[in-house]
């Protein structure tokens, strides 16, 4: 081969590279406008949300029990407050089920301590496989809670322990760090009372409790956190919840219910064999197997997503913990695309398939590396000549244009219907983050997402040696 | 327009939208604030106003002309307010607010965009539906909103002017899968139509869902009329009917229905043998600790499970076949039967 011919041949490579970062960074943002025009409609269309006491009123008489599960891995500084916030929810049929996934620090002494804990036995449906019982304990001052000591198995497994332990229709799975609202639980369950008999699963919003003011388990004051990383993580968390989420509902291709909080048909998820302990995804996972079963078995279904009722939860505000957070969720997405990428080309799965796992191929799978391509790549073909800079400085431009333009569209759809930031000063601080994360957080995101990925295929499961934790 | 231009246009034109948008929305946060306090405070002035009436005091609401908004505050404050009080008090507040012209918001209400408020209407116009209350109230049945159509229903029922229940409750399932609220309209109708409930729970050609929301209508009333009708559904084709109808039969504890809780232990869907088993166990039915013996090695671990609880309140004789059970270590049936001793023993 000639100089020249080789040249030509590396200058087509530039192309095709460049292209392959444009044409991805383009579909993407495409998606991502298709969901904020989809949300606002899904938020305009949906009826106003009635007051709880009204809720209250209507349907309390014909709302089903609900098991709330509560996987617990050493939470013994938080888990005493948690439960008190469950058993003060306002539901008129409901219990709180503690499984406590073989803590080694003082998780059960705590419950104990302040709920009087007794051994009993309970007869239970072995129904989903979790790792061995150590007992059951009930609380002798409250008849709503059950708490189950199980061997060490992770999150997955523990959520499998308590779906066995419940007897009512409804599982509710909550982080054990997280805060319901009081009428959460009502609030979520209503799908399941307008159409008892397609609905499956239901997800609501999860908030950043950071900043927050809370007492005896209640969120008392709504307000923003002064670190940086966690107000960040509020934009990221409306674009994840109200942006996207809604509008998949909405086009009936939701894959994810988040595991801080969902509500689930026990008998569909047990008929799934439950979550599934090896995937570190597995609330991601239960979802799309819950697809995968109801379309195979030709049934009409629902599962949805509500942005009303909320479940608030602590974020990290180290890079530490929040990087391994990054990089567990990139985890499990792949562990989960890959587990059922054959659903991606099948036509029976329909929507799921070209938009719930084509979404999850281009978002989880293909963006973060053509994003890391895009920052590593038009520097060194610009210096090398290759690119002309006003075009690079214009894009560059447009791309956090974009970003700013989504988050700040997730801000206009909080602010138009759910309201939940009191002052108008925190939506013009929430703007400023907006604008602030596409410099050098958005950045770093996508490098832990690249770490994961490098996990992922380098053959890292499960969320750790060192901690395998079930909250 | 070059390409460049166009993507530095693109980019100025995001950036410019964000900054007015959340510009825009910031200054309506600040009159809504100001706005929603204003309401608060004219509101609260309006509930003290109508508790003065209520008590049957004299109250300066009927006494001046009220503006639109006003009489809108006034309309939620005593929706409210009807919410919390009955007898002589309602009576009084429904009648204050007759005076100061409810009706003409009401009708103004069920016509909103707002299904919010357009369901809140239909709820209040079983207070004060006059012609044009009912008339709104029958086109509401047909509304968009679900809400709307279950509210207008249930008015419309308690005011005795719904059409015939089979009629209502297709009309109220034409928009697709009912909801579990229909059981509240069919509980209203049944205390004056009891009859329609019936044809209803044995009209085949509705759905299972109707057809068992029906059933359990029936069983809820807890007359023993309703009994030998009990008895023919729970012998239907649909499972769903059968197991509402052996669950109704377990809440009236008649022991004329023994027999046909018998024969359900025999039932092909599991969930039907549950809930014969769980009926059992309620009505005291003694003669069927031999049978619920059996139900205790079933093949699936709920009807198991509820055998075995109504064998443990089934006196000596149902304890006495449960530690027979448990005794024999191994199988489904000893483990189902020793935890539920222990779970007895837990609760006694």
């Amino acid at each position: 081969m000639t100089v020249a011919a080789q040249s030509s041949l590396f200058l087509d490579v530039v192309v095709a590279f460049s292209w392959f970062i444009i044409g991805t960074g383009l579909l993407q943002n495409l998606i991502y406008v298709v969901q904020l025009i989809v949300a606002g409609y899904a938020l305009a269309k949906r009826p106003p949300v009635a007051a709880s006491t009204r809720l209250w009123q209507r349907t309390s008489d014909v709302v089903p029990p609900i098991s709330v599960l509560v996987p617990a891995y050493n939470e013994e500084k938080t888990i005493v407050p948690a439960i008190r916030s469950m058993l003060s929810l306002e539901y008129p049929n409901f219990e709180v089920i503690v499984i406590d996934d073989g803590s080694s620090d003082g998780t059960i002494a705590a419950i104990d301590a302040a709920f009087e804990l007794h051994s009993a036995t309970r007869a239970i449906d072995n129904a989903v496989p979790h790792k061995p019982l150590h007992g059951v304990y009930v609380s002798a001052r409250s008849p709503r809670l059950i708490v189950v000591a199980k061997e060490n198995g992770g999150k997955a497994d523990a959520m499998n322990a308590g779906i066995n332990v419940s007897r009512s229709p409804l599982f509710c799975a909550i982080d054990a760090d997280s805060l319901l609202e009081s009428d959460a639980l009502l609030r979520a369950v209503q799908p399941f009372v307008d159409d008892p008999v397609r609905t499956v699963a239901v997800g609501g919003t999860i908030r950043i409790l950071n900043g927050c003011k809370t007492n005896s388990g209640r969120v008392t004051e709504v307000g923003l956190p002064r670190n940086p990383l966690a107000l960040f993580q509020i934009i990221e968390y409306l674009r994840a919840f109200l942006m996207a989420r809604l509008s998949l509902s909405r086009m009936g291709a939701l894959t994810i219910i988040s595991g801080a909080f969902g509500l689930f048909r026990r008998q569909v998820a047990v008929s799934v064999g439950g979550y599934s302990p090896e995937i570190v995804g597995e609330d991601l996972e239960l979802v799309i197997k819950i697809h995968r079963a109801m379309r195979e078995q030709g049934k009409d279904y629902r599962v949805e997503f509500i942005p009303e009722p909320v479940c608030w939860t602590e974020a990290p505000e180290s890079l530490t913990v929040l990087a391994n957070q990054r990089r567990r969720w990139q985890r499990g997405a792949l562990e989960t695309f890959f587990k059922h990428r054959d659903m991606l080309i099948d036509p029976r799965y329909g929507r799921i398939s070209w938009l719930g796992l084509g979404q999850m191929m281009l978002v989880d799978l293909v963006g973060p590396v053509a994003e890391a391509m895009g920052y590593v790549l038009i520097p060194i073909f610009y210096f090398a000549g290759w690119l002309n800079f006003e075009f690079v400085l214009a894009f560059m431009a447009v791309t956090f244009a974009f970003g700013v333009f989504l988050s700040v569209g997730s801000l206009v759809l909080e602010e138009l219907e759910l309201r939940r930031f009191p002052r108008a000063r925190d939506l013009a601080i929430l703007t400023l983050a907006a604008i602030a994360e596409n410099f050098g957080y958005r950045q770093l995101n996508n490098f832990w997402r690249l770490q994961g990925m490098w996990q992922y295929f380098t053959g890292v499961r499960g969320w750790g040696a060192a901690t395998v934790r079930a909250g | 327009m070059s390409a460049l231009g166009l993507i530095w246009t693109a980019s100025l034109v995001l950036s410019i939208w964000a900054v007015l948008a959340m510009g825009l929305l910031m200054v309506t946060r600040i009159v809504r604030t100001w706005r929603a306090a204003t309401r608060d405070k004219i509101k609260s002035e309006m509930t003290r106003e109508l508790l003065l009436a209520a008590d049957g005091k004299s109250c300066g609401l009927t006494a001046r002309r009220l503006s639109r908004r006003e009489q809108g505050i006034l309309t939620g404050a005593g929706i409210e307010l009807l919410d919390l009080v009955r007898g002589t008090m309602a009576s009084r507040i429904v009648q204050t607010l007759t005076d100061c012209g409810i009706n003409a918001v009401l009708a103004r209400w069920i016509r909103s965009s707002n299904p919010l408020r357009r369901a809140a209407a239909a709820e209040a116009l079983a207070h004060f539906a006059d012609h044009d209350g009912l008339a709104a109230l029958s086109r509401a049945l047909t509304d968009a909103d679900h809400d709307v159509r279950l509210a207008a229903g249930a008015s419309l029922v308690k005011l005795g002017a719904a059409p015939p229940l089979g009629e209502l409750v297709k009309t109220l399932c034409a928009h697709g899968t009912p909801s579990a609220r229909l059981g509240q309209i069919l509980g209203l109708t049944f205390l004056q139509h009891p009859g329609e409930v019936f044809g209803l729970a044995q009209d085949t050609m509705l759905s299972s869902f109707v057809r068992s929301k029906a059933v359990e209508t029936l069983a809820a009333a807890g007359d023993s009329a309703t009994l030998p009708h009990l008895i023919a559904l729970a012998r239907d084709d649909d499972a769903d009917v059968r197991t509402a109808a052996i669950r109704g039969l377990g809440r009236l504890l008649n022991p004329g229905a023994g027999e046909t809780i018998a024969c359900a232990f025999a039932d092909p869907a599991w969930f039907v043998r549950a809930a014969a088993a769980e009926a059992a166990g309620r009505m005291g039915l003694y003669e069927l600790v031999p049978a619920l013996t059996t139900l205790v090695d079933d093949s699936v671990w709920w009807v198991r499970f509820r055998a075995s609880e109504a064998l443990a309140v089934l006196g000596e004789a149902g304890r006495s076949a449960l530690r027979r059970l448990a005794a024999q270590h191994g199988g489904r049936a000893s483990r189902a039967a020793a935890a539920a001793l222990a779970e007895g023993a837990q609760a006694s």
